[in-house]
Formats: C-alpha cells, structure tokens, sequence
C-alpha cells in the first residue's frame, strides 16, 4: 500500500515531464526540466526556467558558501540537530569534531545531510541565518527562479530552483577549485578527531564510467524526483547536463552527454577557438 | 549560402596543411623541382638577390614573419619568369604592362585554388603580391603572399656556396618533415596541389599499407589512430586507396568477438554496438553494468536514445585522442626559416 502511494507520488512528481513533450523538444519525456550546455551555450532544454524541486543540488549552493568560510582544515563540531539530520547520513554523532574538507566531502559526494548541516551550523550559527545567506548569493548570481527554505534540499513549500539556474550555479561552484577537485573524485572519507574513519562513494555513478566526467551533484527526494548534474570535459570541450525529475537520469545523462560531444565535433569550430 | 564569418575562421589542422603546402610550394626546394621557385635560380656567375616573402593569411590573429635569405637568380630571366607553375595550374590572363605582370591561376586537383597576383620588377629589384582563396572540407582560406627581392651583387662562388648550403639544410629538414609525415599519416604533404613531399608518395603508402594490415585487430587499430589520429588515418588510407571502413570494421568485429568492449565504443562501431547493446545494456541499471562494459554501453546509449538533432554520430571517438603537435606546422615552421621566399 505505501509502496503503491510512493509510486504514484513518484509518477505525479514526473508529470512535467510528459508536457515536455513539444515538437521542438528532441528528449521529450527524459526528465520534468533538462537544460544541456556545450561549453557555455545551452544546446538543449526544456522547461529551463520551471521552478522545481532541487532536492541536494540544493547543496552546491551550501558548498559554494562553506568554501568561502571555511578554510579546509577547520574543524567543526557536528551539532545535536544536525547529528539527527533525516534522510541520507553520514551516520556523524553530536560532539563529533571533523574537518570542514572532509564534511564538505561527505556532503557533496555521499550527499550527506549531517555533514551538510553541520557545515552550514559551523559557517553561520545557525541553519536559518545560512539559508538567508543562500538565497542573497542566489539573488547575486541572478538566480530569478531559486528560492531556499533549507541549507540541503529537503521538499518544503518555497525550496525550488530552475534548470537553467542550476547550471548557473553548477557554474560557481565549479569555479572553486576545492569544489571542482572533490566533485571528481570518485570516493572520499572522513576521519573524526578521534580517529574514526567514515568512508563513502560519490553518487554521481558517471565519475569513472563516462569519459572525461567530472562531478558534479546528484539530488533525490520524493517530489524532486531523481536530478543530476553532470560535468564532462574532453578536448577543450566541456559538457554539463542539468535534470530535474528525470526517472532514468544515468542512461540519458549518458546519451545527452554523448550526444552533445558528437554535436560538438561536428560543429565548425567558433572563432579564436583553437591556436593557428 | 557562404557564412560572412568562414573567411575568418582560425585554422585547422587542413588549412595549416595548405599553408604550409603552398609555402613549399613557392620555396624552390619542394621535391627538387625548380619550375615552383619565383624567377629562374641560377646557376654559373649570376646574381645574388635579397629576398623576402611575407604570408598574411586573413583571419590569423597573429601576423606571420618575414623570411628573408639571399638566392641566385638566373640573369636573363624573363618578366613572365616570376609566375609560380605548378603541376594542375593554368596561368591565365597574363598581362605585361610596362615592367608591370598581372596574372590569374587556377589550380586543380587536390587543392583547388585560385590566386591573381601582381609583379613590378627591374633589372634591380621585384615587389609583388599574391592573392589565394582556396576551400578545402568546407573552410575557406584567403592568404596573401607578399615578396619582393633586391639584387645586391652578383653570385660569387662563395654566395654560391652559401646559397647551396642553404639549400641543403632546407632539403635536409624537408626530407625530416616528410619522414614525419609519413609517420603521422599525413597526407596533405605527399598528395594534391603542390605537394611538399610528393616524390615520397610510394614510401607514404607502403606504409598506410602496413597499417592497413595491423588495424585490422584492434590493438594495431588503437596503436595508429593513437599516432596519427583517426582522421589522419582515413585521408591517408583515402589517399592511398585502401579501404579504411573495411578495415575498421575487421578490427570491430575482432574487438566484439573478443568482448573488447572499450573497442567496441571508441564510436567506430556502431552495427556491434547496436548488436552488443541490448544484451549487456539494455534495461540494467547503470551503475550496475560491470565497467569494462561501460563504454560501449555508453555509445549504446548515445545510439539508442540520442536525440536525432545531435551532430551525425563520427566514426572515430576524435575528441578522446590528446592533442597532438602539428607536424606539418613545426616543420613548415622550422624549414620557413630557411626559405628563400
């Protein structure tokens, strides 16, 4: 029965997607909203500035925030509440003492949410005086259609973003370069003080898999659906996909990712592209 | 209907091939055959020339440098001297006014060009300038030549010698670059209008011929286009008139029966992808697909689900190979100066 009510929740939340299905979309039904960059030019989308769900893409923007903050060996505390953070978990108790890199870690590749809101508790005291950080950056960036209620995506009423806004966000993030170098790993760890070792995989399943993969956050929940962002990168060529909603988001980031390469090197090659 | 902009492309690896073709071209030293070389080379007590070629090709950012040398010109040499021949040019419209010589050229052939161009010259001294628009896979190139030339002395023994060192040293670097270009398959430099290294065509395509042999595994296959890169290694097989698609596909079928399954998604197997794909990708999860899998199931997925806007899937995986140096460019670059013109 409550696998049933899931289904359908899961189906329902997928609905945009269905009304992607215009003449002019060329994947219809991959995902609710998809945007497709070829270097900085947005090749494909569809329903780019929808405000949906961003589940843990929620968390570039949290990341973003840390790495200006925080240095990589400062240490936080992990807190009682965010010990007791829901969903996906690094499994941290109250009092634990870990480096911010490492949590940083921990929260974009494992997607942790303790390790998320104990960064986010270490950077501004508390989760709300961060969130109010997150939207202002947000407002900084132009991100018109991100609104954030929570430093790491949970479903709540005003927590959305847009396609099109995450790739601009994807974008800062990347352009850190302690962001972009843990985005790409394909595991990492983190160790307390006192010694003990919590080590994790990055979600993102195309590091390692698709050539030239990079990162950069995966996201998850009920209403969100399944979302990615991806980054791939070869020969100067640099590829980022955004889904939001999209039920089979591996093999079609796959084949958007493939695709747009071909595209890329059918195309002529832009002026001042390439050295005489 | 032509793009404004393509005049002003920077240039790829084909038009730095035609560059560096036409700089041999107009060099003298192309081949051993002098009808390419501006005015008629002497030989016996003739006269020693400072000359000076300067190449601006439209749309380089960069301006290219002068190349300044001493030759011996033929004494007697006769205005209409000055017009480059080449094998597949047709020199038309020839008019002498004065001391003045305007002409036009058509080139055939593998390189097709056309080119007008201009020379003012006295018993002391010639200055003229080349005009050459060319297309070649799409992109146009537009470049012009610039020369001029001042006697300064009469061609002692010594500037002989001089001059015959120099000589030497840009044949001897030209037999180098045409060595590479045999080992990087690159055609451009042995076939066509102009050809640098046209006399070494049997050597270039003995070896496209060896290759021929080893791509068909998939190990042969990989150690070529590793080399040369996968385009290189069509136009040569082109070039040399051997069958790179069935070559290519020798090796596919190889890599499939062997389940070399990273062979099989380089992008220039596409029927064994498609034959692959539904038994080891289709409907598996992703992250589930053992890895050595993975990349043919990547180009599965690309095939199977890629939107029919996406660019026509090429038959070589172009992007994964590293960049390579130029070989035509860093030798045209290194013999350039050398060069009389």
């Amino acid at each position: 029965m409550i696998r049933g009510a899931l289904l359908v929740a899961a189906a329902l939340a997928t609905l945009p997607a269905a009304s992607a299905r215009a003449a002019d979309d060329p994947w219809p039904g991959v995902a609710a909203a998809y945007v497709v960059r070829i270097d900085d030019a947005t090749r494909w989308a569809a329903h780019a500035s929808a405000r949906l769900r961003p589940a843990s893409l929620t968390k570039l923007m949290t990341a973003v925030l840390v790495v200006e903050a925080l240095a990589p060996g400062d240490v936080v505390v992990v807190s009682r509440r965010a010990a007791a953070a829901e969903g996906v978990r690094l499994g941290l108790r109250a009092g634990m003492k870990v480096q911010a890199e490492q949590l940083l870690a921990a929260a974009l590749l494992r997607s942790a949410n303790d390790a998320c809101l104990a960064l986010a508790e270490r950077v501004a005291g508390r989760e709300a005086p961060f969130v109010a950080a997150m939207n202002a950056r947000a407002a900084a960036l132009g991100l018109a259609d991100t609104h954030f209620t929570n430093a790491c995506g949970f479903d709540a009423p005003g927590h959305h973003a847009s396609a099109q806004d995450l790739a601009v966000l994807a974008d800062a993030a990347l352009a850190l370069p302690r962001l972009a170098a843990i985005v790409a790993r394909e595991s990492g760890e983190a160790t307390t003080t006192s010694g003990r070792t919590f080590r994790f995989d990055n979600t993102n399943v195309l590091v390692g898999r698709v050539e030239g993969a990079r990162g950069v956050k995966t996201g998850w929940t009920l209403a969100a659906g399944r979302c990615l962002i991806a980054l791939a990168e070869r020969g100067g060529t640099r590829v980022m996909v955004v889904l939001l909603g999209a039920p089979d988001r591996w093999w079609d980031a796959v084949a958007m990712i493939e695709s747009a390469f071909d595209e890329a090197r059918a195309r002529p090659a832009p002026r001042g592209s390439r050295p005489p | 209907m032509r793009n404004p902009l393509s005049l002003h492309r920077p240039f790829s690896r084909g038009i730095l091939a035609l560059v560096a073709v036409h700089a041999f071209a107009c060099s003298g030293i192309a081949g051993g055959q002098p009808a390419r070389q501006l005015f008629i080379a002497g030989t016996g007590p003739d006269e020693l020339w400072d000359v000076t070629m300067r190449m601006e090709i439209v749309g380089m950012p960069m301006a290219m440098p002068a190349q300044t040398s001493q030759v011996c010109l033929k004494k007697d040499r006769k205005p209409d001297d000055a017009i480059p021949r080449q094998d597949d040019c047709r020199v038309s419209d020839v008019k002498a006014t004065g001391n003045k010589v305007a002409y036009k050229m058509i080139c055939t052939g593998r390189n097709p060009m056309t080119g007008e161009g201009e020379i003012t010259s006295s018993p002391t001294a010639y200055e003229g300038r080349m005009r050459i628009r060319s297309t070649k896979k799409g992109e146009e190139m537009d470049m012009v030549q610039n020369f001029k030339g001042q006697k300064v002395g009469v061609c002692t023994d010594q500037s002989q010698r001089v001059v015959a060192a120099q000589k030497a040293e840009g044949e001897a670097m030209l037999a180098r670059t045409c060595s590479d270009g045999i080992e990087k398959l690159y055609a451009p430099m042995f076939f066509g209008q102009g050809a640098a290294c046209a006399t070494q065509q049997k050597a270039f395509c003995d070896r496209v011929g060896g290759h021929a042999r080893d791509m068909r595994e998939p190990a042969g296959w990989r150690n070529v286009v590793a080399n040369a890169g996968a385009e290189s290694a069509r136009a040569a097989f082109d070039a040399c008139r051997q069958d790179f698609a069935a070559t290519t596909k020798a090796a596919c079928s190889k890599a499939a029966a062997t389940r070399d399954w990273a062979f099989v998604g380089n992008g220039s197997c596409d029927e064994e992808t498609l034959a692959a794909g539904p038994v080891h990708c289709k409907g598996r999860d992703y992250y589930t697909v053992d890895r050595s899998v993975v990349p043919m199931c990547n180009r599965y997925a690309r095939l199977a689900r890629g939107t029919s806007t996406a660019g026509a899937a090429p038959a070589q995986s172009a992007a994964s190979e590293p960049a390579k140096q130029d070989p035509v460019k860093s030798g045209v670059d290194a013999v350039r100066k050398l060069l009389p013109f």
